[in-house]
Protein backbone atom coordinates (compact mmCIF):
# COMPACT_ATOMS: atom_id res chain seq x y z
CA UNK A 1 0.00 0.00 0.00
CA UNK A 2 0.96 3.33 -0.83
CA UNK A 3 2.07 6.30 2.12
CA UNK A 4 -1.56 8.22 0.95
CA UNK A 5 -3.73 4.49 0.66
CA UNK A 6 -2.49 4.00 4.63
CA UNK A 7 -3.10 7.54 5.41
CA UNK A 8 -6.69 7.54 4.26
CA UNK A 9 -7.52 4.60 5.09
CA UNK A 10 -6.64 5.45 8.82
CA UNK A 11 -8.47 8.40 8.39
CA UNK A 12 -11.90 7.11 7.76
CA UNK A 13 -11.48 4.12 10.21
CA UNK A 14 -10.63 6.88 12.51
CA UNK A 15 -13.74 9.57 12.03
CA UNK A 16 -16.05 6.10 11.49
CA UNK A 17 -18.39 8.05 9.38
CA UNK A 18 -17.56 5.12 7.05
CA UNK A 19 -18.50 2.09 9.71
CA UNK A 20 -21.85 4.25 9.76
CA UNK A 21 -22.99 4.22 6.05
CA UNK A 22 -21.71 0.43 5.77
CA UNK A 23 -23.55 -0.61 8.62
CA UNK A 24 -26.77 1.65 8.23
CA UNK A 25 -26.99 1.70 5.26
CA UNK A 26 -27.71 -1.80 4.00
CA UNK A 27 -30.32 -1.88 6.94
CA UNK A 28 -31.95 1.07 5.73
CA UNK A 29 -32.31 -0.57 2.75
CA UNK A 30 -33.84 -3.61 4.23
CA UNK A 31 -36.34 -1.58 6.05
CA UNK A 32 -37.26 1.01 4.18
CA UNK A 33 -39.77 -0.69 1.55
CA UNK A 34 -41.86 -1.79 5.07
CA UNK A 35 -42.53 1.99 5.34
CA UNK A 36 -44.39 2.43 2.48
CA UNK A 37 -48.12 0.43 2.35
CA UNK A 38 -46.37 -2.53 1.18
CA UNK A 39 -49.23 -4.39 2.60
CA UNK A 40 -51.21 -3.87 -0.75
CA UNK A 41 -48.90 -5.92 -2.87
CA UNK A 42 -46.38 -7.88 -0.94
CA UNK A 43 -44.40 -9.27 -3.71
CA UNK A 44 -42.93 -5.96 -4.31
CA UNK A 45 -41.12 -5.56 -1.18
CA UNK A 46 -38.21 -7.92 -2.38
CA UNK A 47 -37.23 -5.65 -5.46
CA UNK A 48 -37.99 -2.55 -3.64
CA UNK A 49 -35.31 -3.54 -1.31
CA UNK A 50 -32.78 -3.98 -3.89
CA UNK A 51 -33.81 -0.55 -5.47
CA UNK A 52 -33.80 1.02 -2.34
CA UNK A 53 -30.01 -0.08 -1.83
CA UNK A 54 -28.96 0.81 -4.91
CA UNK A 55 -29.99 3.79 -5.05
CA UNK A 56 -28.88 5.04 -1.49
CA UNK A 57 -24.87 3.84 -3.14
CA UNK A 58 -25.78 5.43 -6.50
CA UNK A 59 -26.91 8.65 -3.81
CA UNK A 60 -25.44 8.59 -0.38
CA UNK A 61 -22.30 6.54 -0.30
CA UNK A 62 -21.04 8.43 -3.75
CA UNK A 63 -21.71 11.88 -2.41
CA UNK A 64 -20.05 10.82 1.04
CA UNK A 65 -17.13 8.91 -0.94
CA UNK A 66 -16.93 12.59 -3.34
CA UNK A 67 -17.01 14.46 0.01
CA UNK A 68 -14.07 12.28 1.64
CA UNK A 69 -11.68 12.43 -1.13
CA UNK A 70 -11.93 15.97 -1.80
CA UNK A 71 -11.46 16.85 2.42
CA UNK A 72 -8.07 14.44 2.47
CA UNK A 73 -7.01 16.65 -0.94
CA UNK A 74 -7.83 19.81 0.64
CA UNK A 75 -6.28 18.70 4.45
CA UNK A 76 -3.48 16.71 2.86
CA UNK A 77 -2.03 19.93 0.51
CA UNK A 78 -2.49 22.06 3.70
CA UNK A 79 -0.89 19.90 6.56
CA UNK A 80 2.46 19.35 3.96
CA UNK A 81 1.58 15.68 3.79
CA UNK A 82 1.64 16.08 0.03
CA UNK A 83 4.78 17.41 0.09
CA UNK A 84 6.14 14.32 2.14
CA UNK A 85 4.77 12.11 -0.24
CA UNK A 86 5.80 14.06 -3.26
CA UNK A 87 9.83 13.64 -1.79
CA UNK A 88 9.36 9.80 -1.21
CA UNK A 89 8.27 9.15 -5.00
CA UNK A 90 11.41 8.61 -7.44
CA UNK A 91 11.43 11.31 -9.76
CA UNK A 92 10.01 10.01 -13.30
CA UNK A 93 6.03 9.55 -12.99
CA UNK A 94 5.41 10.95 -9.49
CA UNK A 95 1.98 12.80 -9.88
CA UNK A 96 1.01 9.55 -11.64
CA UNK A 97 2.00 7.48 -8.80
CA UNK A 98 0.57 9.60 -6.39
CA UNK A 99 -2.76 9.99 -8.02
CA UNK A 100 -3.07 5.97 -8.78
CA UNK A 101 -2.34 5.54 -4.66
CA UNK A 102 -4.85 7.58 -3.80
CA UNK A 103 -7.33 5.91 -6.53
CA UNK A 104 -6.60 2.88 -4.48
CA UNK A 105 -7.04 4.47 -1.26
CA UNK A 106 -10.68 5.52 -2.64
CA UNK A 107 -11.42 2.07 -4.10
CA UNK A 108 -11.52 0.73 -0.66
CA UNK A 109 -14.62 2.07 0.71
CA UNK A 110 -16.68 2.16 -2.58
CA UNK A 111 -15.84 -1.46 -2.62
CA UNK A 112 -17.08 -2.27 0.65
CA UNK A 113 -19.92 -0.17 -0.25
CA UNK A 114 -21.03 -2.48 -3.24
CA UNK A 115 -20.50 -5.72 -0.72
CA UNK A 116 -23.16 -4.21 1.44
CA UNK A 117 -25.19 -3.53 -1.51
CA UNK A 118 -24.68 -6.61 -2.97
CA UNK A 119 -25.56 -8.63 0.02
CA UNK A 120 -28.79 -6.15 1.00
CA UNK A 121 -30.04 -7.38 -2.54
CA UNK A 122 -29.01 -11.26 -2.23
CA UNK A 123 -30.21 -11.40 1.23
CA UNK A 124 -33.59 -9.40 1.41
CA UNK A 125 -34.47 -9.91 -2.63
CA UNK A 126 -33.16 -12.67 -4.11
CA UNK A 127 -35.27 -15.13 -5.97
CA UNK A 128 -36.43 -18.49 -4.92
CA UNK A 129 -35.82 -20.15 -8.50
CA UNK A 130 -32.63 -21.59 -8.46
CA UNK A 131 -32.04 -19.96 -12.29
CA UNK A 132 -33.78 -16.95 -11.27
CA UNK A 133 -31.34 -16.62 -8.72
CA UNK A 134 -28.30 -16.79 -10.40
CA UNK A 135 -29.00 -14.47 -13.09
CA UNK A 136 -30.21 -12.29 -10.04
CA UNK A 137 -26.31 -12.37 -8.68
CA UNK A 138 -24.63 -12.17 -11.96
CA UNK A 139 -26.74 -8.46 -12.60
CA UNK A 140 -25.98 -7.49 -8.77
CA UNK A 141 -22.21 -8.18 -9.98
CA UNK A 142 -22.44 -6.05 -12.87
CA UNK A 143 -24.12 -3.38 -11.28
CA UNK A 144 -21.15 -3.38 -8.40
CA UNK A 145 -18.79 -3.37 -11.59
CA UNK A 146 -19.86 -0.56 -13.45
CA UNK A 147 -20.64 1.58 -10.33
CA UNK A 148 -16.98 1.40 -9.43
CA UNK A 149 -15.97 1.95 -13.11
CA UNK A 150 -17.75 5.35 -12.56
CA UNK A 151 -16.94 6.67 -8.61
CA UNK A 152 -13.37 5.55 -8.05
CA UNK A 153 -11.97 8.01 -11.30
CA UNK A 154 -14.50 10.75 -10.14
CA UNK A 155 -13.16 10.29 -6.35
CA UNK A 156 -9.64 10.76 -7.30
CA UNK A 157 -11.19 14.07 -9.87
CA UNK A 158 -12.04 15.14 -6.38
CA UNK A 159 -9.31 14.15 -4.47
CA UNK A 160 -7.19 16.39 -6.73
CA UNK A 161 -9.08 19.45 -7.39
CA UNK A 162 -9.19 19.85 -3.76
CA UNK A 163 -5.51 20.16 -3.87
CA UNK A 164 -5.53 23.37 -5.88
CA UNK A 165 -9.11 24.56 -5.24
CA UNK A 166 -11.29 24.08 -1.72
CA UNK A 167 -12.85 20.53 -1.07
CA UNK A 168 -16.60 22.57 -1.22
CA UNK A 169 -15.56 23.72 -5.00
CA UNK A 170 -14.15 20.07 -5.76
CA UNK A 171 -17.20 18.25 -4.62
CA UNK A 172 -19.34 20.78 -5.74
CA UNK A 173 -17.95 20.27 -9.38
CA UNK A 174 -17.61 16.59 -9.13
CA UNK A 175 -20.81 16.42 -8.10
CA UNK A 176 -22.68 18.28 -10.87
CA UNK A 177 -20.63 16.21 -12.99
CA UNK A 178 -22.26 13.16 -11.64
CA UNK A 179 -25.35 14.15 -11.21
CA UNK A 180 -25.63 15.49 -14.83
CA UNK A 181 -24.43 12.47 -16.21
CA UNK A 182 -26.45 9.85 -13.86
CA UNK A 183 -29.78 11.71 -13.98
CA UNK A 184 -30.27 14.13 -16.58
CA UNK A 185 -28.02 12.66 -19.61
CA UNK A 186 -30.28 9.88 -20.48
CA UNK A 187 -33.58 11.70 -19.42
CA UNK A 188 -32.06 14.52 -22.52
CA UNK A 189 -30.45 12.57 -24.99
CA UNK A 190 -33.56 12.24 -27.17
CA UNK A 191 -33.87 15.75 -27.42
CA UNK A 192 -30.03 15.98 -27.56
CA UNK A 193 -29.91 14.37 -30.73
CA UNK A 194 -32.37 15.65 -32.62
CA UNK A 195 -31.51 19.58 -31.31
CA UNK A 196 -29.36 21.79 -33.03
CA UNK A 197 -25.16 20.83 -33.08
CA UNK A 198 -24.03 22.01 -29.46
CA UNK A 199 -27.10 19.80 -28.59
CA UNK A 200 -26.00 17.26 -30.46
CA UNK A 201 -22.30 17.59 -29.25
CA UNK A 202 -23.40 17.63 -25.63
CA UNK A 203 -25.54 14.05 -26.31
CA UNK A 204 -22.00 12.34 -27.61
CA UNK A 205 -19.15 14.12 -25.90
CA UNK A 206 -21.44 13.91 -22.41
CA UNK A 207 -20.91 11.37 -19.40
CA UNK A 208 -23.91 9.11 -19.73
CA UNK A 209 -23.23 7.83 -16.12
CA UNK A 210 -27.29 6.93 -16.12
CA UNK A 211 -26.06 3.77 -18.50
CA UNK A 212 -24.44 1.98 -15.34
CA UNK A 213 -27.69 2.06 -13.72
CA UNK A 214 -28.71 -0.97 -13.87
CA UNK A 215 -31.75 -1.13 -10.94
CA UNK A 216 -34.65 -0.91 -13.65
CA UNK A 217 -32.99 -4.71 -14.75
CA UNK A 218 -33.12 -5.62 -11.07
CA UNK A 219 -36.72 -4.26 -9.97
CA UNK A 220 -38.60 -6.00 -13.46
CA UNK A 221 -35.92 -8.55 -13.14
CA UNK A 222 -34.90 -8.44 -16.49
CA UNK A 223 -32.03 -10.51 -16.31
CA UNK A 224 -27.92 -9.32 -16.40
CA UNK A 225 -26.97 -7.24 -19.06
CA UNK A 226 -25.36 -9.56 -21.88
CA UNK A 227 -21.74 -10.14 -21.94
CA UNK A 228 -21.64 -7.61 -25.79
CA UNK A 229 -23.48 -5.24 -23.97
CA UNK A 230 -21.49 -5.31 -20.37
CA UNK A 231 -18.19 -5.53 -22.39
CA UNK A 232 -19.39 -1.88 -24.27
CA UNK A 233 -20.27 -0.28 -21.50
CA UNK A 234 -16.78 -0.92 -19.37
CA UNK A 235 -15.23 0.33 -22.62
CA UNK A 236 -17.06 3.30 -22.56
CA UNK A 237 -16.78 3.85 -18.67
CA UNK A 238 -12.75 2.80 -18.81
CA UNK A 239 -12.87 5.53 -21.45
CA UNK A 240 -14.30 8.38 -19.26
CA UNK A 241 -12.03 6.88 -16.42
CA UNK A 242 -8.84 7.53 -18.58
CA UNK A 243 -9.51 10.84 -19.53
CA UNK A 244 -11.01 11.88 -15.85
CA UNK A 245 -7.66 10.04 -14.23
CA UNK A 246 -5.43 11.92 -16.94
CA UNK A 247 -6.93 15.66 -15.74
CA UNK A 248 -6.61 14.77 -12.59
CA UNK A 249 -2.68 14.07 -13.08
CA UNK A 250 -2.85 17.08 -14.75
CA UNK A 251 -4.14 19.14 -11.88
CA UNK A 252 -2.37 17.65 -8.91
CA UNK A 253 -0.43 19.70 -6.62
CA UNK A 254 0.89 19.48 -3.39
CA UNK A 255 1.05 23.21 -2.34
CA UNK A 256 -1.48 26.21 -3.19
CA UNK B 1 36.88 26.46 15.12
CA UNK B 2 34.94 26.03 11.96
CA UNK B 3 36.93 26.13 9.06
CA UNK B 4 34.45 27.21 5.36
CA UNK B 5 34.84 24.16 2.92
CA UNK B 6 37.96 24.30 0.59
CA UNK B 7 36.64 22.29 -1.81
CA UNK B 8 39.39 20.61 -4.57
CA UNK B 9 36.66 20.37 -7.13
CA UNK B 10 35.74 22.93 -9.36
CA UNK B 11 33.32 21.75 -12.13
CA UNK B 12 30.52 19.35 -12.55
CA UNK B 13 32.39 16.90 -14.21
CA UNK B 14 35.30 16.73 -12.24
CA UNK B 15 33.08 15.90 -9.08
CA UNK B 16 31.40 12.49 -9.93
CA UNK B 17 34.63 10.52 -8.15
CA UNK B 18 35.39 12.60 -5.13
CA UNK B 19 31.86 13.17 -4.39
CA UNK B 20 30.86 9.06 -4.78
CA UNK B 21 30.39 9.38 -0.41
CA UNK B 22 28.12 12.71 -0.72
CA UNK B 23 24.46 12.14 0.15
CA UNK B 24 23.77 15.54 -1.26
CA UNK B 25 25.69 17.36 -3.73
CA UNK B 26 24.97 21.04 -4.67
CA UNK B 27 27.36 21.62 -7.77
CA UNK B 28 29.31 24.96 -8.02
CA UNK B 29 27.14 27.47 -9.78
CA UNK B 30 23.80 25.68 -8.48
CA UNK B 31 20.60 28.20 -7.98
CA UNK B 32 17.69 27.69 -5.96
CA UNK B 33 15.02 30.07 -6.41
CA UNK B 34 11.23 30.35 -8.03
CA UNK B 35 11.67 29.40 -11.91
CA UNK B 36 8.41 31.02 -12.66
CA UNK B 37 8.79 34.11 -10.78
CA UNK B 38 11.87 34.24 -12.47
CA UNK B 39 13.94 35.21 -9.19
CA UNK B 40 16.99 33.65 -7.75
CA UNK B 41 17.30 33.42 -3.96
CA UNK B 42 20.70 31.98 -3.30
CA UNK B 43 23.18 30.54 -4.96
CA UNK B 44 26.86 28.20 -4.52
CA UNK B 45 29.84 29.13 -5.70
CA UNK B 46 31.65 26.02 -5.64
CA UNK B 47 30.53 22.49 -5.21
CA UNK B 48 29.17 21.45 -2.20
CA UNK B 49 28.86 18.23 -0.33
CA UNK B 50 26.95 16.55 2.53
CA UNK B 51 28.13 13.02 3.61
CA UNK B 52 26.72 10.87 6.03
CA UNK B 53 26.35 12.75 9.49
CA UNK B 54 24.29 15.75 10.52
CA UNK B 55 24.02 18.94 9.07
CA UNK B 56 22.70 22.41 9.77
CA UNK B 57 20.76 24.17 7.44
CA UNK B 58 21.00 28.24 8.96
CA UNK B 59 19.91 31.12 7.04
CA UNK B 60 17.33 34.21 8.48
CA UNK B 61 13.66 34.23 7.67
CA UNK B 62 12.90 33.65 4.23
CA UNK B 63 16.68 33.72 3.61
CA UNK B 64 15.89 30.20 1.41
CA UNK B 65 15.87 27.66 3.61
CA UNK B 66 12.93 25.91 2.83
CA UNK B 67 13.68 26.33 -1.04
CA UNK B 68 16.47 24.77 -0.80
CA UNK B 69 15.19 21.67 1.19
CA UNK B 70 12.53 22.03 -1.23
CA UNK B 71 14.08 22.04 -4.55
CA UNK B 72 16.27 19.00 -3.15
CA UNK B 73 12.83 17.30 -2.47
CA UNK B 74 12.39 17.62 -5.89
CA UNK B 75 9.05 20.04 -4.88
CA UNK B 76 11.04 23.40 -6.74
CA UNK B 77 12.56 22.66 -10.18
CA UNK B 78 16.31 23.93 -9.71
CA UNK B 79 16.70 27.38 -11.60
CA UNK B 80 20.18 25.63 -13.05
CA UNK B 81 22.14 22.50 -12.70
CA UNK B 82 20.75 19.45 -11.19
CA UNK B 83 21.46 18.85 -7.13
CA UNK B 84 23.06 15.11 -6.71
CA UNK B 85 20.43 13.26 -3.82
CA UNK B 86 21.32 9.30 -2.93
CA UNK B 87 19.53 7.22 -0.65
CA UNK B 88 15.95 7.17 0.22
CA UNK B 89 14.69 11.11 0.84
CA UNK B 90 12.27 11.78 3.20
CA UNK B 91 11.02 15.37 3.33
CA UNK B 92 9.36 16.97 6.70
CA UNK B 93 7.83 20.32 6.09
CA UNK B 94 7.85 22.89 9.28
CA UNK B 95 4.21 22.38 9.23
CA UNK B 96 3.06 18.75 8.47
CA UNK B 97 -0.10 17.45 10.46
CA UNK B 98 -2.47 15.25 10.63
CA UNK B 99 -6.45 14.44 10.93
CA UNK B 100 -7.05 15.31 14.07
CA UNK B 101 -9.03 12.03 14.54
CA UNK B 102 -5.84 10.31 14.70
CA UNK B 103 -4.11 8.62 17.30
CA UNK B 104 -0.66 8.24 17.54
CA UNK B 105 0.09 4.90 16.59
CA UNK B 106 -2.16 5.00 13.46
CA UNK B 107 0.40 7.89 12.48
CA UNK B 108 4.08 5.87 12.83
CA UNK B 109 1.73 3.45 11.05
CA UNK B 110 1.46 5.17 7.99
CA UNK B 111 5.01 6.30 7.89
CA UNK B 112 6.82 3.25 8.82
CA UNK B 113 7.18 -0.39 8.02
CA UNK B 114 5.74 -3.06 10.10
CA UNK B 115 8.98 -4.10 11.17
CA UNK B 116 10.39 -0.41 12.20
CA UNK B 117 7.34 -0.31 14.62
CA UNK B 118 8.52 -1.44 17.76
CA UNK B 119 11.50 1.09 17.70
CA UNK B 120 8.96 3.98 16.67
CA UNK B 121 6.78 3.19 20.03
CA UNK B 122 9.78 2.93 22.22
CA UNK B 123 11.71 6.18 20.62
CA UNK B 124 7.85 7.60 21.48
CA UNK B 125 7.80 7.04 24.84
CA UNK B 126 11.48 8.27 25.15
CA UNK B 127 9.73 11.41 23.75
CA UNK B 128 7.13 11.09 26.52
CA UNK B 129 4.36 11.76 23.71
CA UNK B 130 0.69 10.36 24.97
CA UNK B 131 -0.20 7.82 22.86
CA UNK B 132 -4.01 7.80 24.62
CA UNK B 133 -4.81 11.42 23.35
CA UNK B 134 -5.75 11.67 19.62
CA UNK B 135 -3.85 14.10 16.87
CA UNK B 136 -6.22 17.07 17.61
CA UNK B 137 -5.63 16.91 21.23
CA UNK B 138 -1.95 16.87 21.41
CA UNK B 139 0.26 19.92 21.91
CA UNK B 140 2.46 21.64 19.02
CA UNK B 141 5.26 20.11 20.64
CA UNK B 142 3.82 17.36 20.82
CA UNK B 143 3.32 16.93 17.22
CA UNK B 144 6.50 17.72 16.38
CA UNK B 145 7.89 15.07 18.83
CA UNK B 146 5.89 12.10 16.63
CA UNK B 147 7.65 13.54 13.50
CA UNK B 148 11.18 13.46 15.29
CA UNK B 149 10.04 9.73 16.23
CA UNK B 150 9.20 8.81 12.83
CA UNK B 151 12.52 10.48 11.43
CA UNK B 152 14.91 9.05 14.07
CA UNK B 153 13.36 5.82 13.48
CA UNK B 154 14.15 5.86 9.81
CA UNK B 155 17.71 6.74 10.56
CA UNK B 156 18.19 3.97 12.74
CA UNK B 157 16.40 1.45 10.75
CA UNK B 158 18.98 2.40 7.55
CA UNK B 159 22.05 3.00 10.02
CA UNK B 160 21.21 -1.12 11.00
CA UNK B 161 20.98 -2.09 7.58
CA UNK B 162 17.46 -2.77 8.00
CA UNK B 163 16.74 0.17 5.56
CA UNK B 164 18.07 1.66 2.57
CA UNK B 165 20.89 4.55 3.36
CA UNK B 166 18.43 8.14 3.88
CA UNK B 167 18.46 11.55 3.27
CA UNK B 168 16.79 12.88 5.97
CA UNK B 169 15.25 16.97 5.46
CA UNK B 170 13.85 18.35 8.41
CA UNK B 171 12.63 21.65 8.37
CA UNK B 172 12.70 23.19 11.51
CA UNK B 173 12.16 20.24 13.76
CA UNK B 174 12.60 21.10 16.81
CA UNK B 175 10.83 24.36 17.31
CA UNK B 176 7.70 24.23 19.79
CA UNK B 177 9.54 20.97 21.80
CA UNK B 178 10.55 21.27 25.61
CA UNK B 179 13.83 21.58 26.65
CA UNK B 180 14.10 17.60 27.72
CA UNK B 181 13.23 16.61 24.52
CA UNK B 182 15.84 19.01 22.92
CA UNK B 183 18.53 17.28 25.08
CA UNK B 184 17.38 13.84 23.85
CA UNK B 185 16.80 14.60 19.98
CA UNK B 186 20.45 16.49 20.06
CA UNK B 187 21.74 13.43 21.71
CA UNK B 188 20.28 11.72 18.91
CA UNK B 189 21.88 13.12 16.62
CA UNK B 190 25.23 13.06 17.90
CA UNK B 191 25.45 9.73 16.92
CA UNK B 192 27.93 8.43 14.76
CA UNK B 193 26.42 6.87 11.09
CA UNK B 194 27.34 5.89 7.78
CA UNK B 195 24.31 5.73 6.34
CA UNK B 196 22.25 8.98 7.25
CA UNK B 197 22.62 12.44 6.14
CA UNK B 198 20.68 14.41 8.24
CA UNK B 199 20.28 18.09 6.92
CA UNK B 200 18.39 20.00 9.76
CA UNK B 201 17.31 24.10 9.14
CA UNK B 202 17.25 26.08 12.13
CA UNK B 203 16.20 29.60 12.83
CA UNK B 204 19.57 31.08 13.86
CA UNK B 205 18.58 31.51 17.71
CA UNK B 206 20.10 28.05 19.14
CA UNK B 207 22.97 28.80 21.84
CA UNK B 208 24.76 25.96 21.03
CA UNK B 209 24.47 23.41 17.74
CA UNK B 210 26.33 20.16 17.22
CA UNK B 211 26.19 19.07 13.90
CA UNK B 212 29.32 17.78 11.34
CA UNK B 213 28.59 20.93 9.30
CA UNK B 214 26.89 24.48 8.91
CA UNK B 215 25.31 24.80 5.59
CA UNK B 216 24.65 28.63 5.61
CA UNK B 217 22.60 31.00 3.50
CA UNK B 218 23.58 34.59 3.59
CA UNK B 219 23.38 37.20 0.99
CA UNK B 220 22.72 34.99 -1.56
CA UNK B 221 25.16 32.72 -1.14
CA UNK B 222 24.84 28.58 -0.04
CA UNK B 223 28.31 28.08 1.69
CA UNK B 224 29.35 25.11 3.88
CA UNK B 225 31.51 25.32 7.39
CA UNK B 226 32.89 22.14 8.16
CA UNK B 227 33.26 21.79 11.86
CA UNK B 228 36.53 21.33 13.71
CA UNK B 229 35.06 21.04 17.37
CA UNK B 230 31.97 19.17 18.10
CA UNK B 231 30.71 22.03 19.43
CA UNK B 232 29.58 25.29 17.06
CA UNK B 233 28.16 28.18 18.64
CA UNK B 234 26.43 30.85 16.23
CA UNK B 235 27.91 33.64 17.36
CA UNK B 236 31.34 32.02 16.37
CA UNK B 237 29.81 30.95 13.05
CA UNK B 238 28.88 34.67 12.35
CA UNK B 239 32.06 36.12 13.20
CA UNK B 240 33.65 33.09 10.88
CA UNK B 241 31.31 33.90 7.98
CA UNK B 242 31.54 37.49 8.08
CA UNK B 243 35.20 37.18 8.08
CA UNK B 244 35.31 34.38 5.18
CA UNK B 245 32.84 36.48 3.62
Amino acid sequence: MTLLTRLYLSTILANRTIAVLAVGLPILAYCLPQLVPATLKPSLIEPARAQAGWILLWTVCTGWLFLSAASSGEEWRRSGFLVYAFSREAARFRRLRLIAGSAIGFSAPAILFVFGTFLTSVVGALPGDPKEAELWIILNLQSGVLYLAIVIPLATLAFSLATRFSSTVSWILVSCHFGFGFFFQGGLAPYLASSSLPGQLMNLLGPHFHLADLTERLVFKMGPLPFSGLAQFLGYFSGWGLVTMAIAILIFRTRQ
Amino acid sequence: MIAKENSKISSNSDSDDACSDAFVVLPAGFEIGYRKAGRSVAGTSETLQLGAGHHFLLAKNGGGKTTLLATLAGLLPPLNLTPTVRGALHYFCDDLSFNRDLCVSSILRVFLAKQALARAFELSEILEIPFDKKYGALSRGNKQKIILAIAETLAREAEEGLGDPCVLLLDEPISGIDFGAREIVREWWARPTSRVCRLVSHHPDEPVLTADSVVLIHQRKIEKFNSGTPQISWETLRESFFTAA
